[in-house]
């Protein structure tokens, strides 16, 4: 067989799964303003790609790299088979926006006007605030022989300007950089909901500029850079400042992609692509409004609340509700699971919050790998160092595209008396972890969170993520030990619980799965329930092949990226991978071996991914309260009942939607935030109250 | 509700080893051990000692950095007592006094350097304490402990450690002097075939080696074996089947250092010092002819955590410790066909007087354990020659290992021994000024007591059968209560008595009644 038939091709997965983002956003069932974030969210993705995987690709074919991957393809085929894709689902976003979404939003009351369609009567006082606000911050550049052609940051909207001078009948071009920011203005003068796009307002009033000039043609472009930061690590002596310089460079990454707005004519055109050497092929004639990331700011905008989705406000659990309790008496009662965002990310906040005040508490230490603006988090963590408390903060520095902002962070908790470490050379730490130690009566106490996703009170809200509290004395010696791993202060111990990358986790998914054959293979039951958000990892498929060859059945809940081929006969017909996406991100990983009924779970920060297993610190943790176990065999019930937002994935590579036809609809998403709502309730909580075991005296703590 | 808050119970203890620095952080917490955080860093120390003679500018750097990493460790833990130890890499290497100087000045940490005999001690001690059957009285047990610098062996039945020798034996150092030579892999193992040997052949020589049920078998490639041997029987067994080390053995033998990693899954570290170290092992037992073997999880580090935690410390230890160094004692002296109902006596004398004069001296056990020591063997220089036979019990004494004692304590015994005849110490004496000021008083206290018991049995016939104390003020009697008439033990008592009289000033007189 070869390999084509074995795996699929990672970049060409990608691309489908940003087309189920994308469908969201074409489906006519989805709230008018989540079309509008899904068709945000598609343009972000996609953006990244590009800056990410696409220059990866391209630096290959330029080197005159031409192997075939493991899935058969060169990088030149996959580069082209991602043009033509990309094209074809960049024409069904602006479709869908044209045809679809603008005039719904207009018939809403929501008007986008550009530079064409403004009315004339709101010119003025436009000109007015252009004027005042914008005539002074913006640069124009003018190009010619004496000046060249400026460098542009990638991903950055600019204007181009065709000029002609009136005496001299000379024409030169000139390019505005448009701010980055507020790109929705508000129209003076008129009613609620009208805007102007920002570059929309610049082409209006940009002769100001140019007096004496006669403007030619006007367009928006859109220069999209490789982003990969080069680092020599093992050389570098401050990782920070390294790193600040590489940003620098990034800035001028090699061209990969160009857009300019559909209705630039032939000199402008030309213009671009005289002066701007993106990649053959990459050049996009955009119809519409260059760039949507921007959008979600209209989304999340107060109002229009009928046209957004129902809000499912995160709920408390009913153990964490008193606050008067000390959040650590709590969690030495039981181990505690916080399921985001159905549930609050609240209690993480108050645990390091109450840690950094807390008069027994000595050290906290924490990871840090992407995290919020105005991060709670690092607020009390600034504290609880001003404090007194030996506080270690791990910031990953190179947690791709937010460099900038933990090297931020890094040197703001420094300065707040923090100890701050890097990581290990040559991997990220994606594993995500805190830990408090307190002195108690009985002696040094450890309380340790551990989770899925980040430190990241924001995304926690939009994320799914699984989060785990607990005291156990094993778990504390693991946390300690972790962080000793990170600090560089001791080398790997034993680990009692935790099974970490890049030393021995693939292996302990390859034993899992291998356990799992052997059991079927003797006649038992077996079974594999696995969601990640990514499965890459060649080993790991491999290893499912074979387990399903041997009869293990394999529920697979892949989000994104999966190069498994599910459902081939002699290969993998046991095994079936499905996809959901929905209003929130799936993000957790969680892994389920039946393993003779021991029903033995797990939940790990890494993906199935070569680079989770070999180039990252990552953290896979058992689960061992039964009621936890309990919770998560419902919550993948209730995903398996999905048949609104479930796509399954077909033996060519295709995702299939579930047809509703004949029964009701069910959206897991919406049920699992109606079964945390039971669960908390004062009903719910009495039921689940019935069944407690009692504890066996090794269980307390 | 505000909990009370607690002074922190935790301590650390530090190991400096040939291969790394290791730390555990412990408390008692529910009146068990509870360990908090185990720490280990890599550092060549014993490369540098066993290679050059001497540690490395920039290992003793290294060291500092790590050691003041983990003392910032146990501020997160307000750890209150650290307690740093090594042992061979540093006890060997010739600048050992700037290494724990410049640890000293750097870190703030106190080092210990632990002599073979004190190591074993500590090992004994915490393993002893954790042995679940106990055994009759005369089976005899050992320890093998196969370190990198040197190899411990100890013997113990019930109560006591019966004997305890530290081999020239170490992997990685017989690893290091082999490599300054230029020669193959298979000329390694003929060498180390021989030199294992001619070590046993001294060992037997030495001691006389009694039946041995169970061997304990301690170190880092033994615990590899262990885990090896569990992996491939799927299970954690008591005791270890030497068979299946002997399998394992055979193959590595014909291992590359490469081959070892991979095909046994030993870390690199190891990989080198595995197959000397199995060799080493597998001979000693071999010798021993034990019954059974364990591999117990146990380190250093534990057992000095165990130490400061105070749970080894039971009320016996010191009746434990004074019964075992007897035995030691009997041990040596017989080697050197001494008189040992002679010394039996003046120990028996010479401590009933210690702890009847308790009130003067004020001492405590630990220097009636040098006492004990002193009192067997303050004759054994009679093997050499009558004249000055106390000045060759002085060097006999200083020249052998005993159990617990650090280097100065040993002095301190010797010197005793050697003041139970003739002059008093006087500061003309180098080995009695190598001592400091407080330990001198020691020595002058408990030769002393020494003399007194010593010329109670002056005719080495064993008269005396028991003493009585009486005291006025500071006049006191001593009742030598006899079956006969004594003459000689009169006479001696007479001039021996003038350094306890001197020192204490007290008047003392002796009494003979008949029974």
């Amino acid at each position: 067989m070869i390999n084509k038939e074995l795996f699929f091709n990672r970049e060409f997965s990608w691309i489908e799964f940003n087309y189920r983002v994308l469908e969201e956003a074409l489906d006519k069932s989805t709230p008018l303003m989540e079309r509008l974030k899904f068709l945000s969210i598609f343009s972000n993705n996609l953006d990244e790609f590009f800056m990410v995987r696409i220059a990866g690709l391209i630096s290959q074919i330029q080197s005159g790299y031409n192997a075939k991957d493991s899935s058969g393809y060169t990088p030149q085929e996959i580069v082209e088979g991602l043009e033509a894709r990309i094209k074809e689902l960049v024409k069904m976003q602006y479709n869908c926006y044209n045809e679809e979404i603008k005039p719904r939003l207009e018939s809403e009351g929501l008007l986008i006007y550009t530079a064409n369609t403004l009315p004339e009567q709101y010119k003025d006082e436009l000109r007015e605030l252009f004027l005042q606000k914008y005539f002074l911050i913006l640069t124009p550049m003018a190009i010619d022989q004496a000046r060249p052609f400026p460098f542009l940051t990638g991903k950055g909207l600019n204007l181009l300007i065709a000029l002609k001078n009136p005496e001299s009948a000379e024409e030169l071009f000139a390019i505005i950089p448009i701010p980055s920011k507020n790109r929705f203005i508000p129209i003076p003068g008129s009613e609620d909901n009208r805007y102007i796009l920002i570059e929309e307002m610049i082409k209006l009033f940009c002769n100001h500029f140019f007096e004496g000039y006669e403007i030619l043609s006007n367009c928006t472009f859109r220069v999209t850079r490789d982003a990969e930061l080069s680092l020599d690590e093992e050389y570098a002596i401050d990782l920070l400042s390294a790193i600040e310089d590489e940003l620098k460079r990034r800035k001028k990454g090699t061209p990969i992609r160009l857009e300019v707005e559909a209705t630039a004519d032939e000199a402008l055109i030309n213009f671009l692509h005289s002066k701007i050497k993106f990649f053959k092929g990459f050049d996009f004639y955009i119809d519409g409004p260059i760039d949507f990331s921007s959008f979600t700011d209209l989304v999340f905008r107060n109002g229009f609340e009928n046209l957004k989705d129902s809000p499912f406000p995160p709920i408390m659990p009913v153990e964490l509700r008193d606050k008067k309790r000390s959040i650590f008496d709590i969690i030495s009662e039981k181990d505690i699971m916080l399921h985001h965002p159905y549930v609050s990310f609240d209690p993480v906040v108050r645990f390091i919050e109450e840690a950094s005040v807390d008069p027994a508490v000595l050290a906290i230490k924490q990871t840090l790998y992407r995290t919020s603006g105005d991060s709670p988090i690092i607020n009390a963590l600034k504290k609880a160092a001003e404090r007194g408390k030996q506080v270690t903060v791990l910031v990953e520095l190179k947690a791709r595209f937010d460099e900038e902002q933990n090297i931020n962070w890094a040197k703001q908790l420094e300065k707040a008396g923090c100890h701050v470490v890097y990581g290990l050379v040559g991997l990220k730490t994606h594993c995500k972890i805190a830990l408090v130690v307190r002195d108690e009566e009985e002696g040094i106490k450890r309380y340790i969170h551990l989770s899925t996703g980040n430190y990241n009170d924001k995304t926690a809200r939009v994320y799914t993520d699984t989060g785990l509290f607990t005291a156990k004395r094993s778990f504390g010696r693991d946390g300690s030990a972790v962080f000793n791993l990170l600090t560089g202060y001791s080398d790997p111990p034993r680990w009692k619980k935790l099974i970490t990358a890049p030393l021995d986790m693939r292996n302990f998914f390859l034993e899992r799965i291998e356990i799992e054959r052997k059991n079927r293979k003797n006649g038992s039951k077996a079974r594999i329930i696995a969601k990640m958000n990514a499965l890459i990892d060649i080993k790991i498929i491999n290893a499912l092949y074979e387990a399903s060859q041997a009869g293990v059945k394999i529920d697979l809940i892949v989000r994104g990226m999966c190069r498994l081929r599910p459902g081939i006969k002699k290969l993998s017909e046991n095994i079936r991978v499905i996809s959901v996406v929905d209003r929130f991100l799936e993000h957790s990983r969680i892994f389920y071996f039946y393993n003779n009924g021991n029903d033995d779970i797990y939940m790990a920060s890494a993906d199935w991914m070569e680079r989770n297993f070999d180039k990252r610190i990552e953290l896979l943790f058992p689960i061992e309260s039964s009621s936890i176990k309990k919770e998560i065999k419902d919550i993948f019930e209730i995903i398996f009942k999905d048949n609104e937002k479930v796509r399954v994935l077909q033996k060519e590579g295709q995702y299939k939607r579930l047809s509703i036809k004949d029964s009701k609809s069910y959206n897991s998403q919406s049920e699992t935030y109606k079964y945390y709502q039971k669960r908390n309730s004062d009903k719910g909580r009495k039921e689940s109250h019935l069944f407690i075991p009692k504890k066996k005296p090794e269980e307390r703590i | 509700m505000i909990k009370k808050i607690s002074s922190s119970k935790c301590v650390a203890a530090i190991d400096i080893g040939s291969r790394s620095i290791r730390m555990t952080i412990a408390q008692i917490s529910g009146g068990e051990l509870e360990v908090l955080d185990e720490l280990q860093q890599a550092v060549r120390l014993g490369k540098d000692s066993f290679y050059k003679g001497k540690i490395s500018r920039t290992t003793i750097d290294e060291s500092i950095t790590i050691l003041n990493r983990f003392k910032k460790i146990c501020t997160e833990y307000r750890v209150t007592k650290i307690r740093a130890v090594t042992t061979t890499a540093v006890r060997e290497a010739s600048n050992v006094d700037i290494f724990v100087d410049n640890i000293r000045t750097f870190t703030g940490i106190e080092l210990e350097i632990l002599t073979p005999s004190k190591e074993s001690e500590y090992i004994y001690r915490t393993l002893s304490r954790g042995l679940k059957e106990k055994s009759s009285a005369n089976e005899q047990n050992a320890i093998i402990e196969v370190g990198s610098g040197s190899v411990e062996l100890t013997i113990f039945n019930r109560d006591f450690i019966i004997f305890s020798t530290s081999l020239p034996l170490g992997a990685l150092k017989l690893k290091q002097t082999f490599s300054r030579a230029q020669n193959s892999a298979e000329n390694f193992r003929t060498y180390l075939k021989s030199i294992i040997e001619h070590e046993l052949r001294n060992l037997k020589r030495t001691f006389n080696l009694g039946k041995i049920k169970s061997v304990y078998g301690i170190g880092s490639e033994l615990e590899v074996i262990k885990e090896l041997i569990n992996s491939e029987r799927g299970k954690e067994g008591a005791s270890i089947d030497l068979q299946q080390i002997k399998d394992i053995y055979s193959r590595a033998k014909n291992y590359s250092d490469e081959e070892i990693v991979h095909k046994l899954k030993v870390s690199h570290d190891l990989a080198e010092t595995f197959y000397p170290a199995l060799l080493i092992f597998l001979q000693l037992t071999d010798l021993l002819q034990a019954e059974r073997v364990f591999i117990p999880k146990m380190s250093l580090k534990r057992c000095i955590i165990a130490d400061m935690m105070g749970s080894l410390n039971n009320r016996n230890f010191f009746n434990k410790l004074q019964k075992q160094l007897k035995q030691n004692a009997i041990e040596l002296g017989e080697r050197f066909s001494f008189d040992r109902k002679h010394a039996e006596k003046v120990l028996e004398l010479s401590i009933k007087i210690f702890d009847l004069t308790r009130d003067i001296h004020r001492m405590g056990n630990l220097e009636k354990c040098y006492l004990v020591l002193a009192a067997m063997l303050h004759d054994i220089g009679l093997a050499i020659s009558n004249s000055s036979h106390h000045k060759h019990s002085q060097y006999i004494i200083k020249a052998q290992e005993f159990f617990y004692f650090n280097e100065t304590q040993k002095n301190i015994i010797a010197n005793i021994a050697r003041y139970h005849r003739r002059s008093s110490p006087k500061t003309t004496h180098p080995d009695y000024v190598a001592l400091c000021h407080k330990d001198r008083m020691t020595v002058m206290k408990l030769a002393s007591i020494l003399r007194l018991g010593e010329s109670l049995d002056n005719s080495h016939l064993q008269l005396v059968k028991d003493i009585k104390l009486e005291s006025h003020g500071n006049r006191a009697t001593i009742t030598a209560m006899v079956e006969d008439e004594i003459f000689a033990e009169t006479n001696s008592f007479k001039s021996k008595k003038e350094l306890f009289v001197e020192f204490f000033g007290y008047t003392l007189k002796l009494k003979v009644k008949k029974i």
